[in-house]
């Protein structure tokens, strides 16, 4: 019986003559081009993400209620204090982490190793957007405690577990819509890479 | 000294430009996509190019970063319909050679391989290119015996689709 694929391996090494040909001249300005690699999507990407969750914190402790409150108690400012240098501290260590990856990926190493360094890459900066909406929801909840505990007057009529429940659950929801947003921007740049790598793992089985 | 590399680069891209094409062939349905994977492949191989050391042979180290931009780094700019006197070209030859039936089979068996997912269609490609299963295996980076079973596998599930009885 004939077999096709053999067949098929013949025809293929004899297609040389119908392949386009490029001259030097071609080849050349091809050199200057930008690439669109994945790799780039990934690098502006996170980029993003890590000042995004740098703004948010920024801005978060520069957010003023208004009215009377006293805004200005010593537990207040400590707790802020404590959490920039967690925030800073957590960032510092996902974006040398990134760094490192981000090195590690080598259009030469085997494809299997290459997937495994992209993804690890993305990973880190998955795991810094988990990190900063714990912070974020943490922060918030501490936050409204404390200014509740600093403002026992202008709290009285309110009851102050349900008002940081409250607190919680909408920071929660709000984290819950980054958390969508997150997953589907993330879901575009790796579903191939996810798809092949997987395909790749499984013949390891 | 940069124009030296420059020149020697485009030297031996232009001299193995083939492997380049080919793997652009199988992975893209269009001249536009086949010129945009090309351009893509070309940027990679030069970034690359300052750490080739010349103990592998360029043609070697050309496969692994084509087909690594194909499978894994390329991102297609858009979907785009399969024209279909694009692939007709490498079947053009054939026609002296074999009789209409076998044709039909080479045309049905290419086009179950441009089907199958991104690992399947590397592996078979680097069979048509009569790679061995040491070098297979350590371009997609899994060991000799995993690739030779895949192959398998991949040779069976084609041989069904062309003869379905």
């Amino acid at each position: 019986m004939v077999d096709e694929l053999e067949l098929l391996k013949k025809q293929w090494q004899k297609q040389d003559e119908t392949l386009p040909k490029l001259s030097k001249e071609d080849i050349y300005p091809m050199l200057l081009k930008k690439s669109s690699s994945v790799v780039k999507w990934i690098f502006i990407i996170s980029m993003i993400e890590f000042s995004f969750w740098m703004i948010i914190s920024l801005l978060f402790r520069d957010f003023q209620f208004g009215g009377d409150l006293k805004l200005e108690s010593e537990n207040l400012r400590n707790f802020e204090t404590i959490f920039l240098i967690v925030h800073i501290a957590v960032l510092l260590f996902f974006i040398t982490k990134f760094y490192i990856n981000f090195k590690k990926i080598a259009s030469t190493d085997s494809a299997r190793k290459l997937m495994k360094n992209i993804l690890n890459t993305r990973k880190t900066v998955k795991y810094y957007i988990y990190s900063s909406m714990t912070l974020f929801v943490i922060a918030a909840v501490f936050t409204t405690a404390l200014i509740v505990d600093g403002n026992p007057e202008a709290f009285e009529e309110i009851n102050k577990t349900v008002l940081i429940l409250i607190t919680a659950i909408l920071t929660i929801m709000i984290t819950g819509i980054f958390w969508l947003v997150y997953s589907k921007i993330y879901g575009i740049l790796t579903k191939r890479l996810d798809r092949n790598y997987k395909e790749l793992k499984k013949m390891e089985v | 000294m940069e124009k030296d590399l420059q020149e020697k680069f485009v030297t031996l891209l232009e001299e193995n430009q083939n492997i380049v094409h080919k793997v652009c062939r199988l992975y893209t349905n269009n001249r536009e996509q086949h010129n945009d994977l090309f351009q893509e492949v070309t940027i990679q191989l030069w970034r690359a190019f300052p750490k080739f050391r010349g103990d592998a042979k360029f043609s070697t180290w050309m496969y692994r970063v084509a087909l690594n931009t194909a499978i894994t780094l390329y991102r297609k700019s858009k979907r785009t319909v399969q024209t279909q006197d694009f692939d007709d070209v490498m079947f053009r030859i054939s026609s002296e050679e074999y009789d209409d039936t076998v044709e039909q089979q080479l045309k049905v068996m290419y086009n179950a391989i441009k089907d199958l997912n991104d690992i399947e269609k590397a592996l078979v490609f680097l069979y048509l290119e009569d790679k061995n299963y040491k070098e297979i295996s350590e371009t997609m980076g899994i060991t000799e015996v995993n690739a030779r079973v895949k192959m398998n596998r991949v040779k069976g599930k084609l041989k069904k689709l062309v003869n379905p009885s």
